[in-house]
């Protein structure tokens, strides 16, 4: 066994997490629903119906045994529609959390690590895109990412994503800031320091691997965020375009309907709740494994 | 205890009867008197809040609507379209010698013992002021009535006006319809954007206004001193400003209010959600939906005409795209209850009837593509294959432009989708906000750049439109750095209807402008710059509560207000 | 600790004007105006549009537009006045800020008054069923969109739901007060139960989450291990040390949330058709009001400009290790 005593260590640190986490029973059940939403996303193809097939004359049926969750006002199975709508949704909901949560760690790390004025500067910008009026950065960003040829494909899609981490980075920002600012004055850093290790190294390899459950925990809540985000953005119009089914774009349709065929509403919002609730759930379990001092 | 029922209900029928008989009279016409007011407080529910009540700095069509109820002009338009005398004693006409062979001089003439809301005569000197203020350069005014065609008022007495023009005004009778303005409680003309008055009006309309609360509501009393004797019936409106169309409904449904404004659904579909506590007003109105095609090359940095889009610029591309669209189904299924339309001219005195000539037909559409150079792809969407202005290998893709926040536009958008697809068209949906699509062109409006491909709107034009069919139309109203304020958006160059436009602005006599004005209606029909579809119901919900009310698509939902009674 | 006080207050006023910069540049860059109601009123010419264009200055380059609207700010302390309705923008803003504060300041005093006790309980009894169950429920309502809560909402309250004693719906859902009634408190208060509720369930559960996870930290730290250690009762424990400590973080948080809890009340007074500031700036920004816009923001800016200021005070003063050069 050539493992190092070091090695052996942090093997038992990950089971003892690991061991934590499946001890949160919450968060076992909520992986559970995850995964059940995501292989229903999935299987969205097997769908009898097309997502996008139109049969005026059948509009607005209440939920029955041929359309499960009826059909909404052109007559499109709903089921079918927000399967496929999960698809995009939670699809949405990683990407743009990877690219916010990336932006914010980079930022952070800087800031909180040199400090000074890099830190003063780019709180500063922080503060500024807190600050700044979410409609007006939407309706910019989308009305100038629409003009590259680039992104046509999937177009909404892609500046969605962007939109979405333009509106999200500052937490993870000012989060990794935060641990930045107290782990770079413990003595492993000094120490570091000491030895002539240089910045890069030590942000990267030294002070970041303790930050990751914080980080983790922080991608769960922005993961949440996205999803309750493009809905809302779809509900303003900004959002995926129809007739590519979003849960967020559904809902907006929805509303109009709101009293003669509330099923509309009901489906795609309660499938926002369960999976937004889901990994709420996970990020909490990840949050009290990781935390060495909890008390189980 | 049987008999004292037996008489109660003997009492109540021949209550009932004796009612019966002394039946109100709810006409409008001049000296009429109506029966005594119902009385009873109205509720109307309105989206948005009014800017202000001075309909003539109103640039959002909710201030006439509430402003109506305030102040009265001379005259008013039915729903028939026609010109009816308010204020004024009787409509001049050449006949009647209120109006010069010439057309320069009309005389009107104010009906006698007229008094503005707070008591004071409202005498001809306030018609010269409404012309001073109105037609001053720093007033603020927005309405284009022709003021600047006056040359002078002279008042020879309180009762008579008479109006000098300069050129001849084909729009003198609804010069001062839009209320009359009171010298003596308003300020100078130069200052007009910024009275007192325009929150807090003093007018000769039927009601007047008690409380604004910011936000909220504007309550209104009845006007006292109204000029019709006995009107009007009903004691107070409140205008209740609700933005959430599932808030509205819910207000309606539960007896809350009485009046919704454009309450954007179909009749059946109303009628079940406010479970029989309404009904919904409607009559074809004046928002005509229309397909606008670019027929010049889009994204290219250059507004004008001269690039053809290669796809549309093919005059076989469009008409295939006027086959492919099921014009039965929208008018049934996807917009139910709206009345279908062929060209621009589809209501008021240049109605013209065209006949569609590229009906639903969609093996004649695919027949026209290819024929047009663009096959059959391995997806089912075409390419161009020997088109006419578009590279082999580009595919069918046309984007639809709409704006946002209006489901029944969405979901015609959504069908047509459908439809294209079934030709083998591939059609994405791109809907801007309304301050964005309507914008100008330095604010970068899509429509006004060339930036579309096909755009979807509905559109309206006034009583007198050959303004607007000048602008919309003619070779030169294509909108440019030069011509920012050009509305020719399909960039349309065609001299047959350049010439058909020049014809009817040419002449005052009404058969021929419309003849001139068919004469383009056929042109647009068959060159196909914009493909017509439908004209929206106008009207509002209504209580089943509430009567004497006309739905008037060329009036106001306050433009008779003074004949609305409620039971109870 | 005074210098950095004095040098953050004084980096405020240059921040302010570089915001305002920004943001009026943000706010023109996007594309649309004003007058896109009146480009649709079938009754105004073009030539009237053009003139009402330049009336309100709108053809000017945008430096012009920028000095302009600054130097009455600056100078005459007005921030001009609404395209739409020519009406003072101070006066329309001031009209609407106290039905926010209303809204807002009930809803965020009642979320304090449960979110904290709950918090501290879940702490106290962690991974009881009591926790369980309170973490569950404050993650539904974290896990709603807000828009739908409020929808869902009418229809339930106003629409499925009747009063018992006057067959009517059971709350109301639109305004301040009922129409044509009197305005009292009690018809207010009637008029709050459910925007305020709506609004509160999403904060209950973000701030009772984070008070636990703040509790549990303190929980755990060498000082309530010492007290525990000398023998004082849990309670004591609890509600003096461990509740004060936790505190100073959740205040840091409400200092950087208040402004932002405002965008929070918009969807909720749009759909409870509530007269507040949200929906002043929500109907300014779709129809490009630019004055009123503009107004909102500013004052949204510099709300956030001292709220991050006070926190970062706030911070330096709890973590002393915290160095600041």
């Amino acid at each position: 066994m050539h493992n190092s005593v070091g090695e052996r260590q942090a093997q038992s640190l990950r089971a003892l997490t690991l061991r934590r986490f499946l001890r949160h029973r919450a968060a076992l059940l909520s992986l559970a629903i995850l995964a059940l939403m995501v292989l229903s996303a999935l299987v969205a193809p097997l769908s009898p119906y097309e997502p996008t097939a139109q049969n005026p004359a059948n509009d607005l049926q209440p939920p029955s045994a041929i359309h499960w969750f009826g059909t909404d006002d052109l007559g499109r199975d709903v089921l079918t529609r927000v399967l496929y709508g999960g698809r995009i949704s939670i699809l949405v909901g990683l990407l743009a959390t990877l690219l916010s949560t990336a932006i914010g760690v980079i930022v952070g790390a800087l800031a909180g690590y040199f400090g000074g004025w890099l830190d003063n500067l780019l709180m500063r910008v922080t503060d500024a895109f807190l600050s700044l009026p979410t409609l007006f950065v939407l309706i910019l960003i989308s009305t100038m990412l629409r003009e590259v040829p680039a992104l046509s494909l999937s177009n909404s899609v892609a500046v969605v994503i962007i939109v979405i981490a333009v509106l999200s980075w500052m937490w993870p920002a000012r989060l990794v800031r935060g641990a930045f600012l107290s782990l770079k004055e413990h003595e492993f850093v000094t120490a570091a320091h000491a030895v002539g290790v240089g910045h890069g190294r030590i942000m990267w390899q030294h002070i970041l691997p303790n930050t990751v459950s914080l980080i983790i925990v922080q991608a769960t809540l922005t993961i949440a965020f996205s999803i309750i985000t493009e809905s809302g953005l779809s509900y303003l119009g900004f959002g995926i375009q129809p007739p590519t089914p979003s849960w967020g774009n559904l809902l907006a349709t929805a509303q109009a309907y709101a009293l003669r065929a509330p099923w509309l509403m009901i489906f795609p919002g309660l499938m926002i709740f369960i999976t937004t609730l889901a990994v709420n759930h996970i990020g909490d379990g990840l949050r009290d494994a990781f935390d060495p001092f909890s008390v189980r | 205890m049987r008999k004292f029922h037996g008489l109660v209900l003997a009492l109540v029928m021949l209550c009932v009867a004796l009612t019966a008989c002394a039946s109100p009279q709810t006409g409008t016409e001049a000296g009429e008197e109506g029966s005594s007011p119902s009385g009873g407080q109205a509720v109307l529910i309105i989206p948005e809040e009014p800017a202000t009540l001075n309909q003539y700095l109103a640039v959002a069509a909710i201030v006439r609507q509430v402003a109506d109820a305030t102040n009265t002009g001379l005259t008013t338009v039915d729903a028939d379209g026609n010109f009816q005398p308010m204020l004024a004693a009787e409509l001049p006409t050449i006949e009647n010698g209120g109006v010069a062979a010439d057309f320069l001089t009309v005389t009107w003439k104010l009906r006698p013992g007229l008094l503005w809301s707070d008591g004071a005569p409202l005498t001809s000197d306030d018609i010269k002021f409404t012309w001073e203020a109105v037609s001053h350069p720093e007033s603020g005014n927005v309405l284009s009535l022709g003021f600047e065609l006056i040359d002078s008022i002279e008042t020879p007495d309180d009762l008579t006006a008479i109006v000098h023009y300069s050129a001849v005004n084909q729009a003198y009778l609804q010069q001062f319809m839009f209320g009359l303005l009171p010298r003596h409680a308003t300020g100078e003309p130069a200052e007009m954007s910024t009275w007192a008055w325009n929150r807090q009006p003093v007018g000769a309309g039927p009601f007047v206004l008690g409380e604004w609360n910011a936000g909220e509501n504007i309550v209104m009393q009845r006007n006292p001193n109204y000029f019709l004797a006995g009107q009007p019936y009903l004691d107070s409106l409140i205008f209740a400003i609700v933005p959430d169309t599932g808030a509205q409904v819910a207000m309606m449904a539960q007896g809350e209010a009485q009046v919704q404004l454009w309450p954007g659904e179909t009749k059946e579909v109303y009628e079940e959600q406010v479970a029989g506590q309404a009904v919904l007003a409607e009559i074809p109105g004046q928002w005509n939906m229309a397909l606008y095609l670019n027929l010049s090359k889009p994204f290219d940095d250059d507004p004008s005409a001269s690039a053809p889009h290669p796809i549309l610029g093919d005059l076989r591309v469009r008409q295939a795209l006027s086959h492919a669209i099921d014009y039965d189904l929208i008018v049934t299924e996807i917009n139910p209850g709206v009345s279908p339309t062929v060209s621009p001219f589809a209501y008021g005195w240049y109605a013209c009837d065209v006949a569609r000539p590229y009906p639903y037909d969609v093996e004649k559409a695919k027949a026209l593509l290819e024929e047009a150079g663009w096959v059959e792809g391995s997806d089912g969407i075409r390419v161009a294959q020997g088109a006419l202005h578009a590279e082999d290998g580009t595919r069918l893709t046309l984007q639809l432009n709409g704006y946002t926040s209006f489901q029944p536009l969405a979901k015609l958008e959504e069908a047509l989708v459908e439809m294209f697809k079934a030709v083998g068209i591939e059609t994405t949906i791109q809907n801007d906000d309304f301050s964005i699509l309507f914008g100008s062109y330095e604010e970068g409006s899509p429509r006004k750049l060339g930036n579309f491909d096909i755009l979807v709107y509905d559109a309206s034009l006034p009583i007198e439109p050959q303004a607007v069919i000048d602008n919309s139309f003619h070779s030169a109203a294509i909108p440019s750095p030069e011509n920012p304020s050009g509305a020719n958006y399909h960039r349309w160059v065609n001299p047959a209807a350049d010439a058909a436009i020049e014809k009817a602005g040419s002449t005052v006599d009404i058969a021929e402008r419309q003849a001139a004005y068919c004469e383009l209606a056929n042109l647009i029909a068959t060159e196909v710059p914009r493909i017509h579809l439908y004209l929206f119901t106008e009207g509002y919900g209504a209580s089943t509560r509430l009567s004497g009310y006309q739905v008037n698509i060329w009036g106001s939902l306050s433009w008779d207000v003074q004949n609305w009674k409620l039971e109870n | 600790m005074q210098a950095y006080l004095i040098r953050r207050t004084l980096q405020a006023i240059p921040l302010l004007l570089i915001l305002s910069i920004l943001l009026f540049l943000l706010v023109r860059a996007a594309p649309g105006g004003p007058l896109a109601q009146a480009e649709r009123n079938p009754n105004i010419s073009v030539v009237q549009l053009q003139q009402l264009r330049e009336r309100l200055g709108l053809d000017q380059p945008l430096y012009v537009q920028y000095g302009k609207w600054m130097r009455a700010i600056v100078v005459d302390r007005d921030l001009g006045n609404s395209i739409k309705s020519n009406r003072p923008v101070a006066e329309m803003i001031g009209e609407r800020v106290p039905n926010t504060l209303l809204l807002v300041g009930v809803a965020f005093g009642l979320t304090l008054l449960i979110a904290i006790p709950l918090g501290a309980l879940s702490a106290r009894h962690q991974y009881s069923w009591f926790d369980y169950t309170v973490t569950t429920l404050t993650f539904a309502g974290q896990s709603v969109p807000i828009y739908w809560l409020g929808l869902m909402a009418i229809l339930l309250f106003y629409v499925w739901l009747d009063n018992p004693f006057s067959g009517g719906p059971l709350l109301p859902v639109g305004g301040m007060y009922s129409l044509g009634g009197k305005r009292t408190v009690g018809d207010l208060l009637w008029h709050m139960i459910l925007p305020v509720g709506t609004l509160c369930l999403a904060w209950i559960a973000w701030y009772s989450r984070f008070f636990r996870a703040s509790m549990v930290e303190v929980f755990n730290a060498d000082y309530i291990r010492t007290a525990r250690a000398k023998g004082l009762a849990e309670q004591r424990v609890t509600y003096v040390h461990a509740l004060r400590n936790a505190i100073m973080p959740l205040v840091t948080m409400i200092a950087l949330d208040l402004p932002t809890m405002f965008a929070g009340a918009l969807f909720v007074e749009t759909i409870f058709s509530w007269p507040g500031m949200g929906r002043l700036f929500w109907d300014a920004a779709r129809g490009r009001d630019y004055p009123v816009l503009l107004g909102v923001i500013l004052i949204n800016a510099g709300l956030i400009v001292v709220a991050n200021l006070i926190a970062d005070l706030l911070y330096a003063t709890i973590d002393p290790r915290v160095k600041y050069k």
